[in-house]
């Protein structure tokens, strides 16, 4: 894919990366900015050699670099998260802890944060559960005498031949006419 | 510690049995009597081979009647004299010396009222606090939601509770990824994962509130009592706005406490589960309570629709105690909102409960189980008997018309003791009076006697007025409950099922019924009524006299079910003083909360405007509504190509053309789907918007962070 106005394109990448910043809440317009640039210049160079992806793409995955390499400098490198559950993790954090009220300039920013925002990041994790301890509940069967047997098996006779079903329905119904006739005549 | 005043263990089998034996015999006499004198008249009618019938219809429907009665003459005379034997006087005097243990607080839910879940669990955890015994417990919300609006509500919702309580580690969210058998198969899904953390869980419906105190009190009960694997609360309903809700849950609270007492009476250990507001020891229940499934197909085979008879028989069987706390006070639940919502949900109960004709065969189950499964069917098959009874009454009328024949030529058994037919047939009607009426006098008998007499009902008269009016209110609703209940005794019988659906409860705003609803539900009924009453006017005017209330109810049906449904009919008998109940003459501080919750909770999630898609466009728009959904998804290790196919053109498809162009259940596997949330929440934002749908823009130009 060639693109016919790139500096146009990289422009427009840029105020879309910077508005996304905002809606995370990084509150300080100059470090949207910087942090803007750095995105796009970092895709830009990817875009040099895959030029088979799109200009989107590439500035979402450095977002989601930029994003992860401000996550390990509290949190240390991932072990057992892909880029893109750290990416929310972080996200999740920032949210839960308040830091984004407490320290407005704070989220995403290179500049070395007090001992107290660190910590609060680091502490704040979404657990939706407590620890899994499984264990087995599986059904055990409830005997239903011979009556369950047979009922079964017309059932599948029943699915099987619905033909039969019906015989057997209107048959239930001209009993019950008979029984009635009985009932009026004795 | 101070000895209890009962020890169930003292209670030795011949008691029980005798206590059993009273009410039995209760119900044997008076069906008897009144067995002996239809006898007498239908057999001293012509046209006798009808009679057989008849008769088995009055004697089955009588003893029901009656059982109603000597639950309801028992329980009034247990709390009289005082000596009740109930689960909640095994605790010492000194309850505070009873050591508490782990207890998990669960409520399953459904595509409910976000606001109103949430709101009804912080009331709870916040008086669970209020204890200081608020360590033992963790709540849990488990969510089956299907409706991805109401899904991602609910994890929003969570999130904003956990922070303004600071509950992080107590308060958790888990939704399933697959709905597998419904309730029981949700609870069954939490035992596995976390059942061994506690030693007890209390299951909450959607709609449950429960006080702090008493959920406390219902860990300690446990704790005195190694053998109860179950205590049941009575919930009270509340909250009730429309005319309909409010006159349930007045019935049930006046006429509630006699006939629990009367039912803790004769069943004690050997009592009933009723799917919430209750305590369950975690260990029997995980190794008896995992049901199978049933034979033949749904409806009244395949999966077992009302666990909850079911698990109780079962926990029974296992030689473990269920008891019912008739006494307990701080469980509430709402009721549903008008007639129509009330029908729907016993449409579910009734395939429930007719399910268990299976269970009722089963091997080795208590006896006293199998009474309960009985009664549990009874309640609406009844409904089909009545029907069938009214049927072959008002045939009888018109043989005898058409005949000519006189309805009693031969001399009967009154007519020894110089009773005549008329006062005969009289003194039955009358006995049968009794015995449905009577239950509502002691009733009043007995919350006159109590200390605060008829104050938190408003007061004497409004007490009295209200249940008149009351009663009046419950024959009007009768003979419609009868032919729904009849109808979906049929149905269910043919084959015909229900689904799963959300119940719309008392408090909600868009309970009421319309007009054209109520006619397209009713309009049955009022033809029922209208052909029954032109047949009697032909052919049996003087019948139609006594037929009056059924036909008053069928063919008013309409009218009723919207008028009774309106939440205007019911604010106003609020204001007159009618209808009142003790929770709202004195609300407890758990009701004063929620409705201060209900009034002031905010949307969790920012508005953009997306109409029925708020929910599905946040999660792809706001970074942290995003980011919360994400975390809580588990991520897929690999995946058949034919699978990242279908989603990446799903996602291409919101992309260029809006979520509009997504079914529900499309947008449903979109939100499960981790790697399409993450992917499609930086294109919404960072894709050229050359190549979007419109809608993006517009939606990306409302948003602000909540």
């Amino acid at each position: 894919m060639r693109l016919r106005e790139p500096t146009t394109i990289w422009r427009d990448a840029h105020d879309r990366v910077t508005a996304y910043l905002r809606a995370s809440r990084v509150h300080d317009p100059e470090l949207c900015e910087r942090l803007g640039d750095q995105i796009v210049a970092a895709a830009r160079q990817r875009y040099e050699t895959e030029s088979n992806r799109t200009p989107g793409d590439l500035v979402a995955e450095e977002t989601r670099r930029l994003v992860e390499a401000w996550t390990t400098r509290y949190l240390g490198p991932a072990t057992d998260e892909s880029i893109a559950q750290r990416f929310a993790h972080a996200r999740a954090a920032v949210l839960l802890a308040n830091l984004t009220e407490r320290w407005p300039d704070g989220f995403l920013n290179p500049a070395e944060q007090p001992p107290e925002f660190g910590r609060r990041f680091k502490s704040t994790y979404l657990q939706s559960g407590p620890d899994l301890e499984f264990s087995n509940m599986s059904p055990r069967p409830i005997d239903l005498g011979p009556m369950s047997g047979l009922a079964d098996r017309t059932w599948k006779t029943f699915d099987k031949w619905p033909m039969l079903r019906g015989l057997a329905t209107w048959s239930a119904f001209a009993a019950a006419l008979v029984l009635a006739f009985l009932a009026l005549r004795y | 510690m101070a000895p209890p005043d009962f020890n169930p263990e003292e209670v030795t089998p011949r008691q029980l049995t005798w206590s059993r034996v009273r009410v039995l015999s209760f119900v044997v006499v008076t069906t008897g009597v009144a067995g002996l004198l239809m006898a007498d008249l239908l057999w001293g009618m012509p046209l006798a081979g009808w009679a057989v019938v008849v008769w088995c219809l009055f004697v089955v429907l009588f003893a029901l009647i009656a059982f109603g009665f000597a639950q309801a003459w028992f329980g009034y005379r247990v709390r009289r004299r005082g000596d009740d034997q109930t689960i909640d006087q095994t605790l010492p005097v000194d309850e505070e010396s009873v050591p508490m243990a782990s207890t998990a607080i669960v409520m399953p839910i459904y595509n409910e009222d976000v606001r109103r879940v949430y709101a009804g669990l912080r009331a709870t955890f916040e008086s669970v606090q209020r204890t200081g015994q608020g360590g033992w417990f963790d709540f849990f919300i488990l969510s089956d939601s299907t409706d991805p609006n109401r899904w991602v509500e609910e994890e929003m919702q969570w999130v904003e509770l956990s922070r303004e309580l600071n509950a992080r580690g107590r308060l958790f969210y888990r939704r399933r990824r697959v709905h597998v058998n419904k309730k029981a198969g949700n609870i069954a899904d939490f035992c596995r994962r976390w059942g061994r953390r506690y030693r007890y869980f209390v299951v909450l419906d959607a709609d449950s509130v429960m006080s702090g105190d008493t959920l406390v009190r219902l860990v300690r009960m446990m704790e005195v009592n190694p053998k109860a694997g179950l205590i049941q609360t009575a919930p009270q309903l509340v909250r009730g706005e429309t005319l309909f809700a409010r006159v349930l849950q007045f019935a049930a609270r006046l006429y509630g406490p006699i006939f629990r007492e009367g039912l803790n009476y004769w069943q004690q250990g050997e009592g009933n589960y009723w799917g919430h507001n209750a305590i369950i020891r975690t260990a029997p229940f995980m190794a008896h309570c995992a049901l199978p499934g049933l034979p033949g197909r749904e409806p009244l085979g395949g999966r077992i629709l009302s666990h909850d008879f079911v698990e109780a028989a079962l926990l029974r069987k296992a030689g473990w105690a269920v008891w019912l706390w008739p006494g307990a006070t701080g469980t509430y639940e709402e009721g549903p909102a008008n007639v129509i919502d009330y029908a729907k949900r016993d449409r579910r109960w009734c395939q429930g409960n007719l399910q268990h004709f299976w269970i009722l065969i089963a091997r080795k189950l208590h006896g006293v189980s199998r009474v309960h499964l009985t009664l549990g069917i009874m309640a609406y098959s009844s409904s089909l008997l009545w029907l069938l009874s009214l049927v072959l009454g008002t045939l009888l009328a018109i043989g005898f018309n058409f005949t000519g024949l006189s309805w009693l030529p031969m001399p009967g058994l009154a007519g020894a003791v110089g009773v005549g037919h008329k006062l005969q047939m009289g003194l039955l009607a009358g006995f049968t009076m009794v015995l449905l009426f009577g239950p509502k006098v002691l009733a009043v008998l007995d919350q006159l006697r109590q200390p605060e007499g008829a104050k938190p009902y408003g007061g004497k008269r409004a007490l009295v007025k209200s249940v008149l009016m009351e009663t009046l209110f419950s024959v009007l609703l009768a003979p419609v409950l009868m032919l729904f209940h009849s109808h979906f005794v049929v149905a269910i019988m043919m084959g015909r099922g229900v689904q799963w659906v959300t119940q719309r409860r008392g408090g909600d705003e868009d309970a009421t019924t319309d007009w054209s609803e109520a006619r397209s539900v009713l309009a049955g009924h009022t033809c029922t009524g209208l052909i029954w009453l032109g047949l009697l006017i032909w052919l049996a005017p003087t019948l139609m006299w006594w037929m009056a209330p059924l036909l008053i109810g069928l063919i008013g049906s309409i009218p009723f079910a919207v008028c009774s449904g309106r939440i205007g009919w019911g604010q106003a008998a609020f204001r007159r003083g009618w209808f009142l109940i003790p929770e709202e003459t004195n609300p407890p501080s758990e009701l004063r909360d929620l409705k201060r919750l209900i009034a002031h909770e905010h949307p969790a999630i920012p508005q953009v405007g997306a109409g029925a898609d708020e929910g599905f466009v946040c999660v792809l728009l706001d970074p942290y509504v995003n980011a919360v959904h994400r975390c809580l998804l588990r991520e897929r290790k690999s995946r058949a190509p034919l699978f990242h196919g279908y989603f990446a053109r799903l996602r291409e498809r919101v992309l260029t053309e809006g979520p509009q162009s997504l079914s529900a259940r499309e947008k449903a596997a979109l939100l499960a789907d981790a790697t399409s949330v993450d992917e499609l929440h930086l294109a919404v934002w960072l894709r050229q918007p050359a190549g979007m749908a419109a809608c993006w823009r517009q939606w990306l130009g409302a948003w602000s962070p909540a």
